[in-house]
């Protein structure tokens, strides 16, 4: 393993790069897109249950078999690989930002609600600073969710450490297949630890309690 | 003469609930009045006040704020005009004491008057300092919030206050005199007020006249003397009795 990582080490850390860089692009479009249909949802009932009846069903469907049905339209690689994770990360995403929301009190919702104030500025002010640990505590699940299926998306040219995994399982190499799996229980432990850190922060703000103590 | 507020055949009914919890509510108050609500728990006094604000809508009826159906004023307007003192006082737990109160003036950035603060500050009889100021709810005892969530309520000159057991979880003594002291500031700045509250003396002192309420129906709206001297039925008498021991 040593002798594989000393002669492929440019190779193994373009594909931690590229796993990263799946990660966080997946990320960077779910969570705004999340947010926008999150929105939409509070607004009609039917509507609601007719995505997340949608996006269950994506859910359920195998990774593999997802890459494969999106080839035709954006072919092979990293797109593909991109909008196929976010899709993944909705259902999740979506039911986490309604879990947040109903975490906060009643009875603070409705002193928010009396104040007469816009939505924009309770939703900014009051509801989504509530809401950030447990916001933070579902991205962390779908992080995690989502660096763990990226791997899947070397079998459609799109990078990553799952490229080094293929390799290992087609050429029968231990130590490929070793390092891709540390390194991606690796990356997922060290994110999971930060986003961790962040909640807590988070929490802190959340219950007034980053003050004093 | 036109009433301040009026609830007009006001029906209300929790969806998840069978029947009405509010049953042909009429009533009207003069501007300046202040209305006690008392209720044994469960009497849909919270709801009733909830109406007012629009936290609520009727199932059935109308209520009309100076001859205006609220049904036809922007919810956002009309809860400008009204402070709501919530029952289990409500603070937002991520602002300090200076934020919950000034929250309004604070979030669409009108000018926030450090007058305004210290005067309601001493008038809930809250300690005026900056230690005071920049501490979090959960700093506070229950007590203390509840005053805080009533300054809040205060801080926009509301024309109507919305006030739900506000002093519900105070000692005797500092009860009494926030009683006094809000009595006062009522009679000074003529604000109508709906007071809510399950003690009946509190209803008395406090109370232009007095609503009693049980299982959702008005069984009489009166003056103190006049709930005294003339009760409206056994139920009103019973509550006269019990509470004056
Ligand atoms: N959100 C709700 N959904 C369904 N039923 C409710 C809801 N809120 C209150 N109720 C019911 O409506 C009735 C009146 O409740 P309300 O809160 O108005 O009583 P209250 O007089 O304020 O009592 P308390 O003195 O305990 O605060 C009760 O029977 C209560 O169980
Ligand atoms: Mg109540």
């Amino acid at each position: 393993m040593i002798q594989y990582i000393s002669i492929h080490y440019m190779s193994i850390l373009q594909a931690i790069v590229e796993h990263l860089r799946l990660t966080a692009f997946s990320l960077l479009f779910s969570i705004p897109l999340a947010a926008l249909l999150s929105l939409l949802l509070f607004h009609s009932k039917t509507l609601g249950a007719i995505l997340t009846g949608f996006l269950v069903v994506i859910y359920c469907i195998p990774s593999i078999a997802l890459f494969t049905m999106l080839i035709p339209w954006f072919g092979l690689g990293e797109t593909t690989a991109v909008i196929g994770l976010t899709a993944y990360n909705q259902i999740l995403l979506i039911r986490n930002i309604k879990a947040s929301y109903e975490a906060i009190p009643q009875q603070i919702k409705e002193a928010a609600e009396s104040l007469g104030i816009s939505n924009r500025k309770c939703l900014q002010n009051i509801y989504l600073p509530l809401m950030l640990p447990y916001l933070i505590g579902g991205l962390r699940i779908v992080t995690i969710s989502t660096m763990g299926i990226a791997t899947m998306a070397a079998l459609i040219n799109a990078g990553g450490l799952g490229r080094i995994l293929v390799e290992g399982m087609r050429m029968f190499s231990m130590p490929r297949i070793l390092v891709a799996v540390i390194l991606i229980s690796g990356l997922a432990l060290i994110l999971n630890f930060i986003l961790i850190k962040l909640e807590r922060l988070a929490r802190r703000y959340a219950t007034g309690h980053e003050v004093a103590s | 003469m036109q009433s301040f507020l009026e609830y007009k055949d006001i029906q209300f009914t929790y969806q998840t609930q069978a029947g009405h919890t509010l049953n042909h509510i009429n009533f009207s108050v003069q501007e300046g009045e202040m209305i006690t609500i008392l209720g044994t728990s469960g009497s849909g006094k919270t709801t009733l006040i909830k109406l007012a604000n629009k936290l609520l809508l009727p199932t059935s009826g109308a209520i009309y704020l100076k001859g205006q159906n609220i049904a036809d004023i922007d919810t956002k307007q009309l809860r400008r005009r009204m402070g709501y003192v919530i029952q289990q006082a409500g603070l937002f737990p991520h602002m300090t004491v200076k934020e919950n109160i000034n929250v309004v003036a604070r979030l669409s950035k009108e000018d926030i008057q450090e007058a305004r603060l210290q005067e309601l500050l001493s008038l809930t009889k809250l300690p005026a300092d900056k230690d005071f100021q920049t501490r979090r709810p959960w700093q506070l005892s229950g007590g203390q919030q509840q005053r805080v969530g009533l300054a809040r309520a205060l801080y926009c000159d509301p024309e109507l206050l919305l006030m739900d057991e506000p002093f519900g979880a105070l000692d005797a003594i500092t009860r009494y005199e926030l009683q006094q002291e809000f009595l006062a500031l009522q009679q000074e700045t003529k604000t109508t007020v709906l007071f809510v509250t399950h003690d009946l003396r509190e209803a008395l002192m406090l109370g232009d006249r007095v609503m009693v309420l049980r299982d959702g129906a008005i069984q009489q709206l009166a003056t103190p003397e006049e709930l005294i001297q003339n009760p409206a039925n056994d139920y009103v008498r019973l509550l006269l009795q019990i509470g004056r021991g």
